[in-house]
């Protein structure tokens, strides 16, 4: 199962929006507040609560547990999930239509919290992980027990991602069709990725390290690592990134932008959101010149005219892209560079506003 | 009077407040780079930036239309801003040489003038001509190239900075698109062929 498109009305920052998915990687640009996060963030919790659990979950359930979902994951004062809808004065509905191919999942939501909820399908989707911008690695260890307790403020997202990552490596035949997608980022690691006494660590050549000693960008690594190998992240499940370039140097960027593209290629679909050059344009290129491994990319820019909703242009590359505004700050910089070396200091501070 | 140079496939015409000379086209020039196999930029000149307070411009210009493969390794690698930072060397030689042996008083004496003070500025500026990509697409993917080429200028210029903040931190990499201010560039036949 993919997720082919997805319809907007009236949610988070968009009035109106319609757009189609890549079955393979899918690249969110945009400014700050322009709902690149929520828009993860809602398909992650609608694929999330139709998970495949031990029990079949029950479809007369569903709402609430999409209620409660979209609460924790969001996180809305007094968690009233009616502020998401868009916001506006007297009754608004928010309506949003997932495009799983064959059939679809429908949300109503009213800005009064009143939910309606419809999976119309008959299959349920694979595992999706969420990753937020602050790695979790480092937060693992006793995580889980104290969100539990009610003791930590931090989104759902989190917690799923601890979850996720407490599950047992695979073995065996299971281990080895996921062999191909770990190889690269334990190169990277110099070492395979283990989880002893409630801590994670890389077993180099050297020895045990312990993620904490590791730096972020490492740390964001070995996560990724240990989820493909504990099977979190597999074939026609859906992996949603936040900003994974976020303490990264530049040269764990391409190799994260190669990881991208083999789990896309692998059967993964993927959604990041970035404000990363070197990442988007990476992935670009990757398309512009077929490089392998070979994974279908959409773009898609964010944009947000003077005070209005946000509206979204798609593009099987950047060049394709009428608002990028990673490449706009960059070629901006220019400009003013332009200016201060042409003595127009006050040009080049009016830039910068 | 404005000044008309060309360099390669480029034709400049710098407005009247430039004082401007082809170097790598003079007698001192070729002097210098007889005895000692110096190198130099191919353009000099020097506009006043206020009544007591020049500029000197140090300016290498690269046409690698129609020459993309060949030079993409040597943008990329460094090899360029080292060549261009090379001739800069060579240059201020060259023009503090002329000035003490030439029979022409100027425009050596201002240039080594502004060389000297430390009140004036020395600028280096690499003019850098690539191919375009082809012109088919909209407004937004042209839009789009001319902002990544000018990102690429961008870290061109900090290649370049790199070597020559003995002499100036004031160094720039610029094509047609962005341009100096006092200069037009125009093409001559045959630009962009093979």
């Amino acid at each position: 199962m993919k997720v082919h498109g997805i319809k907007l009305k009236e949610f988070s920052a968009f009035e109106r929006v319609e757009i189609s998915f890549s079955p393979g990687l899918n690249v969110f640009i945009g400014a700050n507040a322009t709902g690149k996060s929520h828009l993860m963030k809602l398909m992650y919790s609608m694929l999330k609560v139709m998970e495949p659990k031990l029990k079949r979950p029950s479809h007369v359930d569903k709402p609430l547990r999409l209620k409660e979902k979209l609460s924790a994951v969001f996180m809305p004062d007094k968690g009233e999930i009616g502020r998401l809808v868009r916001r506006a004065r007297g009754r608004k509905k928010a309506s949003i239509q997932l495009d799983l191919g064959d059939w679809t999942s429908h949300v109503d939501l009213t800005n009064f919290a009143r939910l309606k909820f419809q999976w119309l399908g008959p299959q349920l989707p694979k595992r999706s992980i969420f990753i937020p911008s602050r790695e979790a690695l480092s937060m693992f260890d006793g995580f889980i027990a104290a969100y539990d307790a009610q003791k930590l403020s931090f989104d759902e997202t989190y917690y799923d991602l601890c979850v996720a990552l407490s599950a047992k490596p695979l073995r065996g035949r299971r281990a080895e069709a996921i062999a191909s997608l770990l190889k690269p980022l334990e190169g990277l690691l110099g070492g395979t990725v283990v989880l002893e006494g409630g801590r994670f660590h890389v077993h180099a050549k050297d020895g045990l390290i312990e993620a904490h000693l590791l730096a972020e960008g490492f740390r964001k690594i070995a996560g990724l690592a240990h989820l493909i190998g504990n099977g979190s992240l597999m074939k026609n499940g859906f992996l949603f990134w936040d900003e994974p370039e976020a303490n990264l140097n530049p040269k764990l960027v391409t190799r994260i932008a190669n990881a991208l593209r083999t789990l896309a290629h692998g059967g993964v679909q993927v959604f990041i959101a970035t404000h990363d050059y070197l990442l988007s344009h990476e992935l670009s290129l990757a398309i512009e010149y077929q490089t392998k491994p070979k994974a279908p990319t959409r773009f898609f820019a964010f944009h947000r005219r003077d005070s209005g909703p946000v509206s979204i242009q798609a593009g099987d590359t950047l060049a394709e892209l009428e608002d990028n505004p990673i490449l706009e700050e960059f070629a901006a910089h220019y400009d003013r560079e332009h200016a201060l070396f042409a003595g127009k200091v006050a040009e080049a501070e009016g830039g910068r506003q | 009077m404005s000044t008309t140079l060309d360099v390669e496939h480029l034709r400049f015409e710098f407005d009247d407040a430039w004082t401007v000379v082809k170097y790598d086209d003079t007698a001192e020039y070729a002097c210098i780079r007889d005895q000692t196999e110096a190198k130099g930029v191919d353009l000099v000149g020097l506009i006043a930036a206020a009544s007591t307070r020049f500029v000197i411009y140090l300016i290498e210009v690269k046409d690698f239309r129609g020459h993309r493969i060949e030079n993409t390794p040597r943008i990329r690698g460094g090899e360029l801003a080292l060549k261009v930072a090379q001739k800069v060397r060579d240059t201020v030689a060259g023009v503090i040489g002329a000035r003490r042996t030439s029979g022409e008083v100027q425009p050596w004496k201002r240039f080594t003038g502004a060389l000297r003070r430390r009140r004036d500025e020395v600028r280096v500026v690499l003019w850098l001509e690539r191919d375009r990509p082809p012109s088919r697409g909209g407004v937004s993917r042209r839009r789009y190239h001319r902002m990544r080429s000018k990102t690429e200028l961008s870290v061109l210029a900090d290649t370049l900075k790199a070597r020559s903040g003995w002499l100036t931190a004031r160094t720039l990499v610029v094509d047609q698109d962005t341009g100096l201010e006092g200069v037009t560039a125009t093409n001559l036949p045959g630009a962009g062929r093979t």
